[in-house]
């Protein structure tokens, strides 16, 4: 598992070129197809459709685009992409009316196997989509950003605005939920 | 292992799973195997999930085509062959860009209402423009004026004068083939500039009253221009969204100016604040070579209607 409580070094490459960016659209070009995956994948588990997904990461990168001479370069440029995703996301989420979670995660509680049942062999991607779904808020925010935005618990606890304390429960208790909600698992071929 | 060091260990990587235990990694420690089972899956999800190539690409001109808005810098006055709508093109001794704005704004609401509305009605906007003192009258007397092609009524007539607004717009031009409610076809002009042709058509829900309509009277209005528009000044560069429409990317957003044009002060636009709350919507997009700007106030209009309102415009 990649160490995300390191930088990385091509972070020192993306701040040369998000500095180079501000007047050289090429610049920014390849900082967008270095980051577009990483984004469009922290998107796609925060709106749950691949519309939605798509709408969110351009306007991120457009956001970014145009906000490019105020990054500072005091945090990565990912975390940066990341951030800015997450604000929209929230605005998003706002509009969108929520479905009866609670329901149907009683639902789902009500038909699979015990956790103890739960061994590590692979889990079916669409029960883990499900499941995470269902997490409360904050867990699903701070484990997406972590999985799925690939960012260390401190740029995580940054962008939500949490400490790192924080941002260690919301995903070590996320997990935790998720344990609960899963199936037991299909056995490797 | 204590609860607190098994979650330190989860969160920073620092752990040994079972597959890692081939390693023998004994510095490490290990942490509940149905953990890491949960962990492994959000990273196997993690690593199988890219963006569609298409989209990656798409996205990619969209974002090279871009333009960057720049801060608008109080310029000097305006010449009336250029391309913005004649109401941004009046002149005024002082501009800042606030005040210019809010009138702007103003003006572009009222606009169309002042088509049928009284020539008292009329007056009170000249007066309004006059008592702040940014509108030299004889300047005024020199701006080109639109020609006018009002549509009193809803029947065989009214496609007829849509047919003249298309002669006189010299291009094909495209409308809506669908629209959130009952809404008229009761009005439009055509103004011509270096740039091109810029149709402005003015939808509402009755026919005009005998006084004309209220300037807050629930309506839509569309413009098309062969040119750019200068869709900015109208809308607070805050409340702007991209959204995608068709094959494009369009600029979207809710809300209006509000408040009191007399109660200007440091922290208000000439007395204004955009409200995101109020019943207004604003997109603007490309399509093919024209552009357009559609708004509505007062029809309940979401985002999602906007897009097909947009959508659906054809030739």
């Amino acid at each position: 598992m990649q160490r995300h409580d390191e930088e990385q070094p091509q972070s020192e490459d993306d701040r040369a070129l998000a500095k180079r960016a501000v007047q050289d659209r090429q610049a920014f070009a390849e900082l967008y197809q270095r980051h577009v995956d990483r984004v469009y994948r922290y998107c796609r588990f925060r709106v749950h459709n691949v519309q939605d997904a798509q709408d969110l990461t351009a306007q991120t990168f457009i956001a970014a685009l145009e906000q490019i001479g105020h990054y500072r370069g005091e945090g990565t440029v990912a975390a940066w992409l990341l951030g800015i995703a997450y604000y929209k996301s929230v605005d998003l989420l706002r509009a969108t009316p929520a479905t009866d979670e609670l329901a149907a995660a009683d639902e789902l509680a009500a038909t699979y196997p015990q956790p103890e049942a739960l061994l590590a062999q692979s889990i079916q991607r669409s029960e883990l989509e499900q499941a995470l779904r269902m997490l409360a808020p904050e867990r699903a925010e701070a484990l997406s950003l972590r999985f799925f935005g690939e960012l260390s618990n401190r740029e995580v606890a940054t962008i939500m605005q949490k400490s790192e304390d924080a941002v260690k429960m919301l995903i070590h208790r996320g997990i935790q939920a998720l344990r609960v909600r899963l199936p037991a698992t299909m056995v490797d071929a | 292992m204590t609860d607190h060091e098994q979650i330190d260990a989860i969160v920073t990587d620092r752990y040994r799973s079972q597959p890692q235990q081939a390693n023998n990694d004994t510095t490490l420690p290990t942490i509940d195997p149905a953990d890491a089972a949960v962990i492994a899956a959000l990273q196997q999800l993690a690593a199988t999930t890219t963006a569609d190539p298409a989209f990656v690409a798409h996205l990619a001109t969209q974002l090279d085509r871009h333009v960057v808005p720049q801060r608008v810098v109080p310029a000097s006055p305006v010449a009336p062959a250029a391309t913005a709508p004649w109401w941004t093109r009046l002149q005024w001794p002082v501009a800042p860009r606030r005040l210019a704005l809010a009138l702007a704004i103003f003006l572009a609401v009222s606009t169309l209402g002042l088509l049928v509305t009284t020539p008292a009605a009329r007056a009170t906007v000249w007066d309004l423009l006059y008592g702040f003192g940014l509108v030299n009258e004889q300047d005024v007397a020199e701006q080109t004026v639109p020609a006018v092609v009002p549509i009193q009524a809803v029947d065989a007539a009214s496609a007829m004068q849509l047919a003249e607004i298309r002669q006189r717009a010299g291009f094909e031009l495209p409308t809506p083939q669908w629209l959130p409610a009952d809404l008229l076809l009761t009005g439009g002009f055509v103004e011509q500039s270096a740039a091109g042709a810029q149709v402005t058509l003015a939808y509402h829900l009755t026919a005009p009253p005998a006084d004309g309509y209220a300037l807050d009277a629930p309506l839509l209005f569309l413009v098309i221009s062969e040119g750019p528009l200068d869709y900015r000044p109208m809308v607070a560069d805050d409340a702007l969204t991209p959204l995608q429409v068709g094959d494009g990317l369009g600029m979207y957003a809710h809300g209006n100016w509000a408040g009191d044009p007399a109660a200007e002060n440091a922290d208000t636009l000439a007395g204004l604040q955009w409200d995101g709350a109020l019943d207004a919507t604003w997109l603007t997009w490309q399509q093919t070579d024209l552009n357009f700007l559609l708004y509505t106030q007062g029809l309940g209009v979401d985002r999602s209607a906007m897009v097909r309102i947009a959508e659906s415009i054809a030739k």
